[in-house]
């Protein structure tokens, strides 16, 4: 996908909605729309969770924060609810290989949050994972 | 994986987008259906291509769409 000047507009930095728009100048702000409902939606801090994660697993770049460091080690931090650890299971999941998302998995995740919830944070993964690995490749 | 979802319908009868499980957001619903509805009416690419897209993406996914 390439901009008006021809070249590829993610290619020096990355992706964000100035991005797209150069690219894709209709589809920017439903974009932007889609992800903030996305974002507003989501629980607590489990957006920003979500979203460090994803970037941590693709390899992207993004600013060091504290709370970076404690998501490297998720698994093992005192720093996390046992509700966030479950959709940081899920997320890592799904980035790495969806197919192996398990029931067990989903279970535990009722267990913490509604079901709207729950569907609000699992479509705020997909645009990370999606949006992230267009980011890689583009 | 299965293409049933994990999630329950908002109405198992309906079937509109906000009669299924992205009816427990209705902003949400109303936000991907806007811009759905606006990558399959305008853009750069031709219907063929979405589509092919669209359909190579689902069968990886193992989607039932």
């Amino acid at each position: 996908m390439a901009n008006s000047e021809g070249r590829n507009s993610w290619v020096n930095g990355s992706w964000n909605a100035s991005d797209i728009a150069n690219a894709q100048t209709h589809l920017a702000p439903f974009i932007d729309e889609l992800r903030g409902q996305a974002i507003s939606t989501t629980p607590g801090r489990t957006a920003s969770l979500i979203e460090l994660q994803v970037a941590q697993i693709l390899g992207l770049e993004r600013e060091e924060t504290e709370l970076s460091e404690f998501i490297r080690t998720w698994y093992s931090s005192a720093e996390f609810t046992d509700g966030e650890k479950a959709i940081m299971e899920i997320t890592e999941q799904f980035v790495l290989d969806v197919h192996s998302v398990t029931d067990e998995q989903f279970d535990k995740l009722r267990k913490y949050f509604s079901t709207p919830e729950i569907l609000a944070m699992l479509f705020h993964i997909a645009l990370c994972d999606g949006f992230g690995k267009l980011e890689m490749v583009a | 994986m299965s293409s049933t979802p994990r999630l329950d319908p908002v109405d198992p009868t309906a079937r509109s987008v906000f009669g299924s499980i992205l009816g427990h957001q209705p902003q949400l619903a109303t936000a991907f259906s806007t811009l759905y509805a606006e990558f399959w009416q305008r853009g750069e690419l031709d219907h063929i291509t979405k589509e092919t897209t669209r359909l190579r993406n689902a069968r990886i996914t193992d989607c039932g769409y």
